[in-house]
């Protein structure tokens, strides 16, 4: 069988969280979404419930959920910080998740409290080797 | 409620029934303790079968040009033969839309599917059933139905004629006469959110029910599913809250089914 990480993309430019979550990190800030692996095991994304602006989330818990007909996931954050946005297209067209994960279908965006945290999470090559496992 | 299954009048004294599978043993049983009283022997033939459901709207046009097959009217079986093998066409199905359910030899079973797909039928797994029939508000065992539950209160009341003295009777005559202090409902989100099995149904503070199956509908485009409630509160329209992981969700009792297919 070919590898789990030869379907599907991962860019080079983001830092990736096990829990299949990544984050675009610029200065003291991030965007974050989940991976291609993660939408596509969800299937169709229905529902993306976000957390307010404002809130503060904790890397390693859940600060939102993704739901597709199946079954609700928790979203994993990657890294601590504060909501500074969320995607609000996501209320009308959740799709966007599956059709461009790292793209339109990002989730929030979030001023990072404790940017180094950033050095435990993996690379793309790490990433895809885990995927591979 | 043990079970909610299809029983097929195969000859004037010759019946099959189709369990659910988890529930097939338990059935089983039962009907075998029964049987004591009765002049009648009950067979174990799971083995013999294996059923293909081929659903939807060109079900019957696409199973009659792939397998050249005559097929039964809705709630009627014939015997066919498919693969060379002796089978049965059922017109049952669990979709709310048309469709023909095969019984057939096991055996043939893999290329009888594999044949079925080159002919344009697309598999469906039991997540996307399960949206199918929760739109048209087909009750499931395990869900909607449970031993603690009956068909009254389930309103399945137009299944049971219980001058007929079947086992169960009396407790059913008794429901239908005092009525039941809950009713079985559907309701859809207003807003947002998708409800799942075992959500508390709020009005004001006070629970009033439980989610009893939940889904995000396709077809509607939103939130709905079935849920036991305080039976003066079934009226359709009537506005219900549902507690869905901690938030509540605007929703309403809505008319059984949900979705009506177009004829």
């Amino acid at each position: 069988m070919a590898p789990a990480s030869s379907e599907g993309t991962y860019p080079e430019d983001l830092r990736y969280h096990e829990e299949h979550d990544w984050a675009r990190i610029e200065g003291d800030q991030a965007t974050m979404g989940i991976t291609w692996y993660a939408q596509d095991s969800l299937g169709e994304v229905v529902f993306f419930d976000p957390p307010e602006v404002g809130a503060t989330i904790q890397k390693d818990s859940s600060y939102a959920e993704v739901e597709s007909v199946k079954a609700v996931s928790d979203v994993i954050a990657p890294l601590s910080g504060e909501i500074v946005e969320v995607n609000d297209a996501l209320q009308d067209n959740p799709e966007k998740v599956n059709e461009d994960p790292y793209g339109e279908g990002w989730l929030v965006k979030v001023r990072l409290t404790a940017p180094e945290e950033a050095e435990t999470l993996l690379g793309v090559q790490e990433y895809r080797k885990m995927l591979d496992r | 409620m043990l079970d909610d299954l299809f029983v097929y009048r195969l000859g004037a004294d010759r019946f099959l029934i189709v369990t659910n599978a988890a529930n097939h043993g338990t059935d089983l049983a039962w009907l075998g303790r029964q049987s004591r009283e009765f002049d009648v022997i009950v067979r174990d033939v799971a083995d013999r079968y294996a059923m293909l459901a081929v659903q939807g709207p060109h079900a019957r046009a696409v199973l009659t040009s792939a397998l050249g097959i005559e097929l039964p009217p809705r709630f009627h079986v014939s015997h066919v033969r498919v693969g060379r093998r002796p089978a049965l066409a059922c017109g049952t199905g669990y979709t709310g839309e048309d469709g023909v359910e095969l019984l057939i030899d096991p055996e043939v079973a893999s290329p009888i599917w594999a044949e079925l797909l080159d002919a344009g039928v697309v598999p469906c797994g039991l997540g996307a059933r399960d949206t199918l029939r929760l739109e048209v508000c087909f009750p499931l065992h395990g869900n909607e139905l449970t031993p603690e539950r009956n068909p009254i209160e389930a309103g399945l009341g137009w299944c049971c004629n219980e001058a007929t003295g079947f086992i169960g009777s009396e407790t059913i005559a008794r429901a239908r006469a005092e009525g039941t202090a809950e009713t079985l409902v559907a309701f859809t989100i207003e807003d947002k959110g998708i409800p799942r099995e075992g959500n508390p149904v709020l009005r004001g503070d006070e629970q009033v029910g439980a989610v009893t199956s939940g889904t995000f509908a396709p077809s509607l485009e939103l939130g709905a599913g079935m849920a036991y409630v305080s039976a003066e509160l079934a009226e359709p329209g009537t506005e219900i809250e549902i507690d869905v992981r901690g938030k509540r969700r605007r929703a309403r009792i809505a008319s059984k089914p949900l979705y009506a297919k177009r004829s």
